[in-house]
This record gives C-alpha cells, sequence and structure tokens, in this order.
C-alpha cells in the first residue's frame, strides 16, 4: 500500500503484477507435492486401520439355495472394534438408471397423497398395489421393519409407488457368537434429517401402505447408488467383537440372480473420516508424486538451460 | 406542355402510392413532374421514420427478432424438448428457459432504448416548422417538416435548416444564397448556390404578394435516385397558355435536405424530393455488420461443437441400445419393462435417448457466452472512447461497430488514405515560378517533421497566414517597385506576368467569404480546398487581397495602389477529379473577358498554346518550368500551373449558348457530360502559361515513427493516394515507408504492353532475388489495365512487396484493392482514411478506421473507429486491440472449456448406467451455473487485466501510454502465433473433456462404493454430482485468475463472490425437501472426502495447467533472452 488512502482504496483500485519465477514455480510444485504424498501415507495408515470384511455371496452359502426362507451360516472374524458398520452389497443392480431413478413420487414419500395423474406421471410402470411384488400386496411394514400381514386393494394406487419402493431390498440378519446374540443397531442407519422430513409416514399409514416411510431401511434403500455394485448400511454393532466363529442367520428373500448380481454382507470399522478408501490413499500419493516430477522437470530444464531460463526480462 | 396535359400526367400516375403499402425501387419509379405550388399528394410526404418497431410492434416484432438468431431459438427449442413427458430431464419444467429469459431480456431492453432514441431523433426532425405557401390563402403559414409535400413552395430564413432537398426559386440576394453543408460533407465552407434568373424575377414578389392568378410553372426533372451533388431538371413557364422554352436546372439550383442557409435573409423554393427520396436520406448507409474474425471462426465452431454434441448423442443412444438388448433379461426384474413396451422397440428407444441425450448435453452450445462476449464488447469500446490517451483537441476516439475491438489485434494489411491521414491538410505556400524565375526558399523543411517557427518577414507591414511559408523578398520588392513605376493597376498589361499571375491567384478559385467593410482588416476565408486557401493567402499576402463578391462580382484589393478593382463572373468550370482544373471566366471594367485556368501541371502544359518552334525563349521557360515542377515533386511539393486566355465576346457567346444546351439535356447523361467535357476543352484550350506554384503538404505528427512501428509489427502498409505518383513517392520516404535501400518498381503504363513489361520486370525481379525486399508503386490508369487483365500476376508481386503505393487512384479503386487483397490473401485489412473519398474502402477493410479531419467527417461516420490523428493508430491496434483480442480470445476458450469440462462429466457418467440418460446434477442449480456462477468474473477479466499494465491501480479511463505500444514485436508474435485459431479452440475443448473424465473418476470413487460418512451412511449418486459441479465452479472461477495478468483485490473478491453465491444457491436448495438436492449441503461439508476429492480435483485440472501456462512462459523468456535481438526499449511517451 503505497498510497495511504485507506482500505477501500486498496480494495478497489491497487493492482499487482506477479511474475512467475522457476524457483517459486519448483517450490510451489515441491511443497504441494510434498503435502500430497504425505496424505496419501496418512490416508493409507487410517485405511490400514480400517478393518473390512467382506463375505462374498452369502446366499450361496446355505445349501440348498432358497429364497424367502431362513438360513444361516458361519464365519470366522478377527477382532474388531466399535463402532463396526454392517452392510449389504449388490452388485451388477442398476440403482442409477433413468427410468429407476426418476420412477418415485417425493410428494407421496413425504406423507402426501397423490392424485393419479401425479401417480402415472412419477411412478410409472408400478402404479397401482397390483404392479406391486406378491408380498408387498399382502403386507404392512413397520417402522421397526416388523412385518404385518395386511390384504390391500389391487386397484389402489401403490404407496410408496414407484420402481425403487418396488426393488426394496428386504433380506434381514441376525448375527451370533455362540449362541450369544450381538446386536444389530438399526437406527440411524439413515440421514437424519431424511427421516421425519424428506420421508414422512402418511396419516393413515397402516391401511394405505404397504411400508412405513420412516423405516430406515427403506429411505436407506431410497437414496439411490451412482455405481451398479454399491454398498448399503443395514445396521451397526457398538461393541467390540472378538475373534472367533460367528454365526449370520438371514433371512434369504431377495434374489440376486433375477438381475445376474450377487449380494455380499461387508463389516466395516470406521476410522474419522468414515470407511476404507484405497482410491483416495492412491490418488494422493500418485498426484503428489507427479508434482515432483514436474517440479523436477523444471529444475532439471533450469539447470540445462542456464541462469536465463525463466529470468525476467529487463 | 399545357395544363390539361399535365393533369392527365398527373391522374396516369395515380395508383402508385398508398402510404401503407411497399414503394417500387426508385430505380422503376417514373421521373417527375410538378406543377409549382401544388402539393402532389401522390407522392409520400416528407415524414421520416427510422425507427424500427412503435408501442404496439415492439414486443411480437422484437421478438420475433431475438429468436431469428439461431442460438436464442436454439435453447427456446430446447425448453421445448424439456416440456416432453417422454424424454424430459427436469420434471417437465423448461429449466433452459430461466436463463434464456434474462438474456433476452437484456437484449430487448437494450433494443428499446436503442429504439426509444430513434424516436426521439424522428420526432424532433418530423416536427421542425418551416413556412409553406398556402395556395388557398395565399399565405406563407408555419407547418410541420412532415407534412411537406413535393411541389410546396416553402420559405427558408437565414440559419435554418433545409427540410427537403428543394429548388431554389427566388432568395434575398438576388438569385443568389449560400448554403452550409456540413451535416452532408462534413465542409465547414459556405457554397453558393443560385436561382434561376427567370424564375428569380419570377418568385421574388411571392414574398410580398400572392403569385398571379393566371401563372402555371411546371417542372420536370428525374426520379429520386441516391447520387450526390447532380441534379438535372427543366422547368416550363405557361403563361396565359402560352408556352416558353424549357429551361434547364442543375445542381446548381438544388439544395439538399440538412443543409443550413447561411448569409442570406430568406430563399423561396420548391421541394422536388422528400422524406425518404431525399438525396441524405437515399445515402445514409444502413451499417452492414461487420462481424470480427474471431467471431465468425467462433460461430463456425459453434457448427461443429453441434455436430460433436450430435455425435455424442448419437453414440449414447447406440450404447444405451446395445447394453439394453443385452441385459434386458437382468433389467426386467428391476425396470418391469412391458415385452410390448415401446422401449423395447430398439428405433423408439433410440430415439427416445437421443432426444434426452441432446437435453442433457444441450448446454455444451454455452448460452452465455453470445452475451459475455457482446458485454465485454460494449465496455471495451466504452473504454476506448474514455481513453485519455486518443484525446485529439478534447476530442476522444469514438467506437461505431464495438463489435470489432478483437480484430484490431490481428490487422496484417492497412490500407492508408494519404492527404488528411498521413499528412495534415494544412498547405504552405512555398515558391511560385513566373516566367524562368524561382520565387520563394523551399530547401529541404519539406523533410523536416517539426514545426518550423515562422520566420517573421522582413517587412512587417505584411499579413502572415498560416497557409504561406514563403521567406523570399524578391517577389515583393519586385512588385513594389512595379507599382513605384506604374502608379495605377489599369496601367498593367498582359505582359506583366508577375501583376497577371498574382491577380490570378487571387481570383481563380471559389473561396466563399463575407464582404468586409474595412479592407485593412482580416479576412476569413472558407475553402473547400486548402490548396486554394494557401494560393488566395499568399496572394493576399502579396497585396492582392481578394475581399468578396457582391451579385456576381469579384473584388481584389490592391495594396500598392490601394484601389479595388472589380470583375465580373461569367462562368465557373469547377474542378473535378478527371478534368484536374478549374476555370473561371471574368469580364473587366472595361468589358474584356478574361478566362484564369488553374490546374495539375501535366494537364495545365499539355493545353498551352502552341508556340513557333524557334521561339527559344518560350522553349526555355517552359523547360525551365518543367524542371523546376519535377524538382519540387521529388521534395514532395504540391505543384499547380497557372494559365490564362483572353476572350472574345463572340467566341464566349457561342460557347455560352451551345453550353446551356447542353447542360439542358435531361435524357441522356452520356451525351449530356460527354458535350459539356468536350465545350470545356474547347473553351479552356491554347491557354497561355502564366506561372507555377508549390504548396507543401505537412505530414501528421509522429507518422514516420508509426509506420516504422507497423512494419516492424509485420504489418503490410499500402498508401492508396489520389496524388500523383512523384508527391505518393515522397511523402512514403518523409515518412518511411520507402527508404533508399530497398528497390524501387514503378507501374504507370496507360497501355496493356507496357504495363505488361513493367509487371514483367518486378516478376522477374522477385524470381531472382526472392529474399530482396522491394516496393512497389502503381498508377492509377494501370491499374485498372491490371485488374482487367494481370490480376493474379500483380497481387502475387505486390504481396511479397514490404511498401505498395498506388497512385492517383479513385475512391472506387481504393475499395477494389481492398477487396481483392482482401479475398486474395484472406488478411485481415483496415483502411484508414478522412475523406468522403475514402468512405468505400472503410466500409469494404475488416475495420474501417476514420479520422475526424479538415476533410470532413464522412469518413469518420462511415467507420467503425474514428480517432483524431494518424498516431493514435498505434494504440490502437498494440494495446486496444492487441488486449482485446487476447482477452476476448480467451473468454471464448474459457467458455468452451467451461462447458465441456462441466458436461462432460456428466457424458462419462453415462458410461456406469448403460447411457440411460441419468442427470448427474440438481438441474435447477445445473441451469443457472452459466449465468450465475462463473460469468462474472471472466468478464471483468476480459475488462480489466492488462498484460503490461502501466499503473498501480485499477484504470476505467486510461491517461498514459501502454508498455504494448513501444513492442511491435509482441504484436507480431500473436499474429505467427494466433492464440484463437482452430488449434487452440479444439485443445481447450478436448482439455475441458479429458479433465471431466478426471472429475467423474475422482468423485464416484470418492464417495462410492464405501462410505464416505463417519456415521457408516451411505451416499447417493447426486453427492458425486454435486461434488462435481461445486469443484467446476471453482475451478473454473479459479481458472480466470490464473488468467489474470494483473490482480485486483476487488476482482479476486468478487471471483470468490461467485463460488459463495454458488455455495448459498446451494445451501438454500438444499433446505427444501422438494429439490433432489435436500440435505447435500450439510452432508457433504462435513464430510472429509468431500474436500480431499476436491483438492484433488483442483490440482489434477488447475494446478497442472498452471505448470504448462509457466512452462511455455519460462520457454518464451528464454528464447526472448537467446535470441541475438533483444526488442529495443522504446521510450513510452505520451
Amino acid at each position: 500500500m503505497s498510497d495511504s488512502k485507506g482500505f477501500l482504496h486498496w480494495l478497489f483500485f491497487k493492482k499487482w503484477h506477479p511474475v512467475p519465477s522457476v524457483g517459486s514455480t519448483i517450490a510451489l510444485f515441491s511443497i504441494i507435492g510434498v503435502i500430497f504424498v504425505a496424505l496419501g501415507i496418512v490416508i493409507t495408515v487410517i485405511n490400514n486401520n480400517i478393518q473390512e470384511v467382506t463375505i462374498y455371496k452369502y446366499d450361496q452359502k446355505c445349501s440348498p439355495v432358497e429364497y424367502n426362507k431362513q438360513c444361516s451360516f458361519t464365519y470366522k472374524l478377527d477382532q474388531m472394534k466399535a463402532p463396526i458398520y454392517f452392510y449389504y452389497e449388490l452388485e451388477n443392480f442398476y440403482q442409477n438408471h433413468r427410468r429407476y431413478v426418476k420412477s418415485k413420487s417425493s410428494t407421496q414419500l413425504s406423507g402426501e397423497e397423490i392424485s393419479l395423474s401425479d401417480a402415472e406421471k412419477y411412478c410409472e410402470p408400478i402404479i397401482f398395489n397390483k404392479d406391486l411384488e406378491q408380498w408387498q400386496q399382502a403386507v404392512y411394514i413397520t417402522e421397526n421393519n416388523e412385518q404385518v400381514p395386511k390384504q390391500r386393494k389391487p386397484d389402489d394406487i401403490a404407496s410408496p409407488c414407484g420402481l425403487v419402493a418396488k426393488s426394496f431390498f428386504n433380506d434381514t440378519y441376525e448375527l451370533s457368537l455362540s449362541e450369544k446374540n450381538i446386536e444389530l443397531n438399526q437406527t440411524g442407519i439413515s440421514w437424519p434429517n431424511d427421516k421425519g422430513k424428506k420421508y414422512k409416514r402418511a396419516s393413515d399409514s397402516e391401511s394405505t401402505q404397504w411400508i412405513d416411510p420412516e423405516n430406515e431401511h427403506f429411505i436407506v434403500w431410497m437414496r439411490t447408488a451412482g455405481l451398479p455394485t454399491f454398498r448399503k448400511l443395514w445396521g451397526r454393532i457398538e461393541q467390540d467383537i472378538e475373534e472367533g466363529e460367528y454365526t449370520i442367520k438371514f433371512q434369504n428373500n431377495y434374489n440376486p440372480q433375477m438381475f445376474a448380481g450377487a449380494k455380499n454382507i461387508v463389516l466395516s470399522t470406521s476410522g474419522p473420516f468414515g470407511g476404507k478408501n484405497l482410491f483416495l490413499s492412491i490418488a494422493f500419493i500418485v498426484v503428489g508424486v507427479i508434482q515432483l516430477l514436474i517440479a523436477l522437470a523444471f529444475l532439471i530444464k533450469k539447470i540445462r538451460a542456464g541462469p536465463s531460463f525463466g529470468q525476467k526480462n529487463e | 406542355m399545357n395544363i390539361v396535359e399535365y393533369r392527365k400526367h398527373r391522374n396516369e400516375n395515380q395508383i402508385r402510392t398508398c402510404c401503407c403499402k411497399r414503394r417500387a425501387p426508385w430505380e422503376l419509379q417514373p421521373d417527375r413532374k410538378i406543377l409549382i405550388g401544388t402539393a402532389d399528394k401522390n407522392i409520400p410526404n416528407n415524414r421520416v421514420e427510422t425507427s424500427k418497431y412503435n408501442m404496439l410492434t415492439f414486443l411480437p416484432k422484437n421478438s420475433l427478432e431475438q429468436f431469428r438468431k439461431a442460438s436464442n431459438l436454439y435453447f427456446l427449442l430446447l425448453g421445448i424438448f424439456q416440456i416432453l413427458p417422454p424424454v424430459t430431464t427436469t420434471d417437465g419444467q423448461p429449466t433452459v428457459y430461466l436463463p434464456l429469459s434474462f438474456i433476452i431480456m437484456v437484449s430487448m431492453i437494450k433494443d428499446f432504448f436503442e429504439d426509444f432514441k430513434r424516436h426521439r431523433a424522428d420526432d424532433e426532425e418530423n416536427n421542425r416548422t418551416v413556412q409553406k405557401y398556402s395556395l388557398r390563402t395565399g399565405v406563407f403559414e408555419y407547418e410541420k417538416w412532415q407534412n411537406v409535400y413535393v411541389g410546396d413552395i416553402i420559405r427558408i430564413a437565414n440559419k435554418q435548416r433545409i427540410p427537403a432537398d428543394i429548388i431554389i426559386l427566388a432568395t434575398s440576394k438576388g438569385g443568389e444564397c449560400f448554403v452550409e453543408t456540413k451535416n452532408l460533407d462534413g465542409e465547414t465552407n459556405l457554397k453558393p448556390k443560385y436561382a434561376h434568373p427567370q424564375l428569380q424575377s419570377l418568385y421574388k414578389q411571392l414574398n410580398e404578394k400572392e403569385l398571379p392568378y393566371n401563372l402555371f410553372v411546371t417542372m420536370d426533372f428525374e426520379r429520386q435516385n441516391p447520387l450526390m451533388y447532380k441534379f438535372k431538371g427543366s422547368f416550363n413557364i405557361v403563361n396565359e397558355n402560352k408556352e416558353q422554352p424549357k429551361e434547364a436546372l442543375n445542381y446548381e439550383n438544388f439544395l439538399e435536405r440538412g443543409c443550413s442557409l447561411q448569409n442570406t435573409d430568406w430563399i423561396l423554393a420548391v421541394t422536388v424530393y422528400t422524406g425518404h427520396d431525399t438525396k441524405i436520406m437515399m445515402n445514409s448507409i444502413i451499417g452492414k455488420m461487420k462481424y470480427s474474425t474471431v467471431e465468425r471462426l467462433m460461430s463456425k465452431q459453434i457448427l461443429w461443437v453441434f455436430l460433436f454434441l450430435l455425435f455424442e448423442c448419437i453414440f449414447a443412444s447406440t450404447y444405451y441400445n446395445v447394453w439394453y438388448q443385452r441385459n434386458v433379461n437382468e433389467l426386467q426384474s428391476y425396470l418391469n419393462i412391458d415385452k410390448n413396451a415401446p422401449e423395447n422397440n430398439s428405433f423408439y428407444n433410440f430415439v427416445l435417448r437421443f432426444a434426452m441425450w441432446f437435453l442433457l448435453l444441450g448446454n455444451s452450445v454455452p448460452i452465455s457466452l453470445l452475451v459475455t462476449l457482446e458485454t465485454v464488447k460494449f465496455f471495451q469500446a466504452q473504454m476506448i472512447q474514455w481513453d485519455k490517451n486518443y484525446l485529439t483537441f478534447d476530442r476522444a476516439a469514438a467506437v461505431h461497430s464495438s463489435n470489432l475491438s478483437e480484430e484490431l489485434g490481428v490487422i496484417e494489411y492497412i490500407f492508408s488514405d494519404k492527404t488528411g491521414t498521413l499528412t495534415q491538410n494544412i498547405m504552405k505556400f512555398k515558391s511560385l515560378i513566373i516566367d524562368d524565375i524561382v520565387y520563394g526558399d523551399i530547401q529541404e523543411q519539406a523533410y523536416q517533421q517539426e514545426i518550423i517557427d515562422e520566420k517573421p518577414f522582413k517587412e512587417k507591414q505584411r499579413i502572415v497566414s498560416q497557409n504561406v511559408d514563403f521567406t523570399d523578398d524578391e517577389l515583393y520588392s519586385e512588385l513594389i517597385s512595379q507599382f513605384i513605376n506604374k502608379k495605377s493597376a489599369k496601367h498593367f498589361s498582359n505582359n506583366d506576368h508577375i501583376f497577371l499571375s498574382l491577380l490570378c491567384l487571387s481570383l481563380c478559385h471559389t473561396i466563399q467569404t463575407e464582404l468586409v467593410e474595412n479592407i485593412e482588416s482580416d479576412i476569413q476565408y472558407n475553402a473547400s480546398s486548402p490548396d486554394e486557401l494557401a494560393l488566395v493567402s499568399f496572394a493576399a499576402e502579396m497585396g492582392f487581397k481578394y475581399i468578396g463578391k457582391e451579385e456576381n462580382v469579384m473584388k481584389v484589393y490592391i495594396k500598392h495602389s490601394k484601389e479595388i478593382l472589380k470583375f465580373q463572373i461569367q462562368q465557373i468550370i469547377e474542378f473535378n477529379s478527371t478534368r484536374k482544373r478549374m476555370s473561371i471566366v471574368l469580364k473587366d471594367k472595361n468589358g474584356r473577358l478574361i478566362l484564369f485556368c488553374k490546374g495539375a501541371d501535366n494537364v495545365i502544359l499539355s493545353m498551352l498554346q502552341d508556340f513557333d518552334e524557334n521561339d527559344t525563349i518560350q522553349k526555355n521557360i517552359l523547360f525551365e518550368i518543367k524542371k523546376q515542377l519535377q524538382e519540387y515533386a521529388t521534395i514532395g511539393l504540391r505543384t499547380l500551373v497557372l494559365g490564362y486566355k483572353e476572350l472574345e465576346q463572340k467566341e464566349y457567346e457561342k460557347f455560352l449558348s451551345e453550353y446551356n444546351r447542353a447542360q439542358a439535356i435531361l435524357d441522356d447523361d452520356q451525351l449530356r457530360e460527354s458535350l459539356m467535357n468536350q465545350l470545356e476543352e474547347m473553351i479552356e484550350n491554347n491557354l497561355k502559361l502564366l506561372c507555377a506554384t508549390a504548396i507543401e503538404d505537412k505530414l501528421q505528427d509522429k507518422v514516420g515513427e508509426v509506420i516504422a512501428d507497423l512494419k516492424s509489427a509485420g504489418i503490410n502498409v499500402w498508401v492508396l493516394t489520389g496524388d500523383k505518383i512523384e508527391t505518393a513517392i515522397n511523402i512514403g520516404f518523409s515518412c518511411k515507408l520507402l527508404t533508399d535501400q530497398v528497390k524501387r518498381f514503378i507501374i504507370d503504363g496507360d497501355v496493356e504492353g507496357q504495363v505488361e513489361r513493367q509487371l514483367g520486370k518486378v516478376t522477374n525481379y522477385i524470381n531472382d532475388h526472392p529474399e530482396e525486399p522491394l516496393s512497389l508503386i502503381v498508377s492509377g490508369v494501370a491499374l485498372v489495365i491490371i485488374i482487367h487483365n494481370f490480376k493474379e500476376a500483380f497481387f502475387k508481386v505486390a504481396l511479397k512487396a514490404n511498401a505498395v503505393m498506388a497512385c492517383r487512384v479513385s475512391p472506387k479503386q481504393k475499395q477494389e484493392i481492398v477487396n481483392l487483397v482482401r479475398r486474395l490473401t484472406g488478411k485481415i485489412t483496415l483502411a484508414i482514411g478522412d475523406g468522403a473519398n475514402d468512405v468505400a474502402m472503410i466500409t469494404q477493410a475488416h475495420v474501417g478506421v476514420g479520422i475526424r479531419g479538415l476533410e470532413g467527417q464522412q469518413a469518420a461516420k462511415a467507420s467503425d473507429y474514428a480517432i483524431g490523428e494518424f498516431k493514435h493508430l498505434r494504440r490502437l491496434l498494440f494495446y486496444s486491440g492487441h488486449e482485446s483480442y487476447r482477452k476476448n480470445s480467451n473468454l471464448i476458450l474459457f467458455n468452451f472449456y467451461k462447458n465441456q469440462l462441466y458436461i462432460g462429466a456428466f457424458f462419462f457418467f453415462g458410461f456406469s448406467n448403460g447411457f440411460s440418460g441419468q442427470n448427474l446434477y440438481d438441474q435447477w442449480l445445473s441451469q443457472i451455473f452459466n449465468v450465475f456462477f462463473t460469468s462474472l468474473p471472466i468478464i471483468l477479466y476480459a475488462l480489466f487485466d492488462e498484460k503490461y499494465p502501466n499503473s498501480n491501480y485499477m484504470q476505467l479511463v486510461q491517461d498514459k501510454a501502454n508498455f504494448l505500444e513501444s513492442r511491435p514485436d509482441i504484436y507480431r508474435e500473436y499474429l505467427s502465433k494466433p492464440i484463437f485459431n482452430l488449434v487452440s479452440f479444439w485443445r481447450q475443448f478436448l482439455l475441458g473433456l479429458l479433465q471431466a473424465i478426471l472429475l467423474m473418476v475422482i468423485s464416484f470413487y470418492a464417495f462410492e462404493p464405501i462410505s464416505p460418512h463417519n456415521q457408516g451412511q451411505n451416499s447417493t449418486y447426486l453427492e458425486a454430482g454435486m461434488t462435481i459441479m461445486s469443484a467446476v465452479v471453482i475451478i473454473v472461477n479459479l481458472k480466470v485468475l490464473l488468467m489474470h495478468n494483473t490482480n485486483y483485490p476487488i476482482i479476486i473478491y468478487i471471483n470468490l463472490g461467485s463460488t459463495i453465491c454458488f455455495i448459498l444457491f446451494f445451501l438454500l436448495f438444499s433446505q427444501y425437501p422438494f429439490f433432489e438436492s435436500f440435505d447435500l449441503f450439510q452432508r457433504l461439508f462435513e464430510c472429509f472426502n468431500y474436500y480431499m476429492a476436491m483438492i484433488l480435483m483442483l490440482i489434477v485440472t488447475n494446478f497442472f495447467d498452471l505448470a504448462r501456462l509457466r512452462y511455455n512462459y519460462f520457454v518464451e523468456q528464454y528464447k526472448e533472452h537467446q535470441s541475438n535481438n533483444p526488442p529495443t526499449q522504446l521510450e513510452i511517451e505520451m
């Protein structure tokens, strides 16, 4: 501030004309490069502390493979620290398909009744109860994921309607170690703002809806994933677990063969920033190294070309 | 022709008018015939309308206009697609109409105000009043201009403006009147106009009492036409059915709308052309829109981008179809597509996906680009107008087409006029040759550019005029001694050449002046040509002072004998460019007739009286004069030769009657003109030689320096002048266009063979010495032959030459040359000139620059940029043009990059869902992305960034020269390496696409398939999408900052503000469950991976860009260092 005309004058009028130099460029790239590599290493370390176990194609573990049956298998788990997240993972399921994504009614999900025309507009092709799966037509699923038998009129507008709701993933799981049940906390698995705001049960939910939209498994399902292989949170284990042969009992409802995919279970601990992310650690290290190489390239060029390289002309 | 016939004629032509019907073009209109004093209401009245709309038609007409623009129409269609239920990607909401209506509104408001201004101007014109003679009441009544019809008689008072094209019937000055034609041709001198003597005597009484009841005067004249300085007509006085012969009316009797009456109490006139038929309206050039090359290239590329978009759509829809067919059974389980549904039809599916993708990718044609560019150019134009560096006599530069600002940065050919452009058009009288004696000291002053102080003349009693630089006392002393001998002017005979020469100088001209009472006082001369002014001023300085004219009598005050000589004007044959001479026939008080003639030396010398072969004295004189004239020409003096001739009364009368008859020929232009030429030549022939004069043509300030700079910037400078070859060459030398080191070739043949030979010589030289520079001088006559026969050969040579001068070329030829160079080279041309004769070339060139000079405003009016002096061209090109080119090119490149980055990510997302057409961004935020989040920073960049700022502060109004003005080499470099071309365009475009892939990959893998949140919750596709969107906003705004050479805190804050604006909108949209992005902001805000992903994205885009930019920058600097020829640091001058 050569002129003492005050801050406003400086703000509006003062200008500077930065002239890049080779030195500053090398410094900039090497510093940020180093920071990146370091960050990458930190993330890798964090990742390594995160335990992640995937039980592939768990439905195949029962013999014979039958659907809509209960089934159980044992699986050896290492010691893990709480909280442990329990996910199911689907493969080759295009939740991001345009037809699929848009087939739902936000109005209906927020607890309001919708007209037939709206249902047709938004929920195509799943509009009426009769368009739903067989089991959905004869049930009411409560907020706590309990199924109460209930017969519905086939020509009523389905609530919730649409493809996303119809394909609701309805496997349930229980986990136990030597007969001792380990609690899977199924509350708080959705986003706090979703429940009760974007997803609200209708006033006479039980008689008009086949599922309570405040059911958190439902909310989780409705938030469509971006890639064809995705995980969705099913529950949380809020206690440390020891090493041992665990029994996983599940209701084998969802048939992945329908979409030539697979369903897996993922158990994962969490770091300070969420789950394990190999991509970030690799990306940071690679990008950091590239920057160091750039800095090196500038340095070599400078040494080869002599001091006049990058020198401002006078 | 009598009244009955006239009425019949009127009735025959009754059909052709109805005010609302479109009139036939003027070529098809019949010639006119009127009865003076009777309004012809079949011809539209004097109302003028230049406005395009009125209150009712504005909305429909302007809307139509708006959607005639391809881009608006495109987005309109896009919006319709958005409404169609099967394809809509936006819930049936035409979201694109949000930015579109904003853009159209801005442009409509602009149009509205422009038209409003035109309305106001029209109303002002139409509602002026004039006195119109009413046949009914027999008196003059005030009437609005717009209610004047053809045939009406009007009275105009002194200083009033002429409402329509009129023929003078009578004047207060006995048939003479004066007009100022400033509005027409910019000339400020007064021009005399005359009433026909018969009309004058008939109508002068009308001022007091009404017309005789039985007086009928009919007039025949040409149909309306745009030919200036021309009128052909005749009138017939029909008195008591006794017909009198037709009398001719010509341009001398004609006054154009827009002139104003001066020095005359009143005139009576009859209206002949009204409203849009007037000369001034028919000549108003409807500005042909010029578009810059950058903009044209851009439009072409937009088309390619559009094709690329279609290709993407085809790819996407094909991909989807194949993917769908392969996975149809798997998808069936959760997509529930009926076996019979149309979606299973490949063709339907293809069309549907195509339309969807078209919608999704439609924004890769940037909606805001055109508006942004227009806004930027408008303000750039303003900044040129505010720029104090362009001030000349307190007048700033004027920009008439702001479209062209970047075109100035890539000029490769400059075509310059000479007179008034390179030279000041101030003539200084330097020398007089009488017989074989040379008076006047010419020295080498023609080469010097500094203004030489007037040397005080020894004898103080002489008037010193700025148009005379004559330091020789000899002539004056000679005169004094002669007058001492002879006492009075009447004792001088025609053999006293000094006396006669000065008399000729003081009489042979068309200068206007107001008669002054006090003879000794200063006289203000109004000259249309500066040469005449110099001549008359010189005569006055020598004691032969022209003091004005009264009723056709010219008066010259002879100081030496204190007497006033009077001469009656018989005839003036005016100067024009083909005649190159003017003559005046005068009658002295003894009744003797004398003709004075002055003109170009070769013309006059060829018209001299033959003399005896043995007359060695005459021969010698002629030889001496020729030699001297040649010498003057080579040092750049303008030369004239004066001659005289005594006429016999009979001879003159014969000429006059024939001349008048020729003039009255109406139906055959060619015949009339050739006949008149013949007669003029006959009367002017056999002249006796009087004297020769030399006048210096002063160069404009810094012309040489600027031309040298332009040349070292790689610009070819061609001078196109009406002057003769010798003068042109001299000006060429003095302004450094020509040098002795460079070989000169002159092509001035006037027959085909000669031109061919001369051209062959040059071609051979070029073939033998391909590297040698050469300069080429070509004459107008040769050019006609060249353009007919040797166009290719000539331009092959001319484009090699590093200086080309074309001499004695007509305005039309100037235009033709510009056009040919433009066509043959494809390079960008600029034409600069100051006179009406440069208008054609100014409108022809890519950029026309007008100099507001002494020759009038016509060039400046027709130009795209009007400046005060030639030297401003340097700043206009090297600073304003160069910077605009750099910034506007970057702006365009940036806009395409931005949209590709933004839309591209979207496209690549398609691979993860089989190109089903799923959205990636919140659709509402997405539509305002271009207008609200990312356009202001780039606009500010284009307005305020400076490569070499010349002060520490941001300046709207520049007041110092910029460093760039001293660096022609930088300009040259940009010419050889344009920053905006096909390669750079597609490089930026593909860079955007490439970076889009990176963004897509980073954001998706940072969020999926793991949970990025520390509560274990999942993310959705929108989280990845909005991460990309926020990254793009930050990346592109940051990129603008990186593009800046100069930074201001305020601009950085506004830049940040744009990003903050996005954040606020995002936050707002996150509050309402209605929007897709509900709750997203809070989630991302808390998410570590969001920040990590952002940082990664910034680094792989901006930071890697930065590395590339810096590397290029360093290499460039290095090269500059290495080159043994470091740029000379010229001092930056004011």
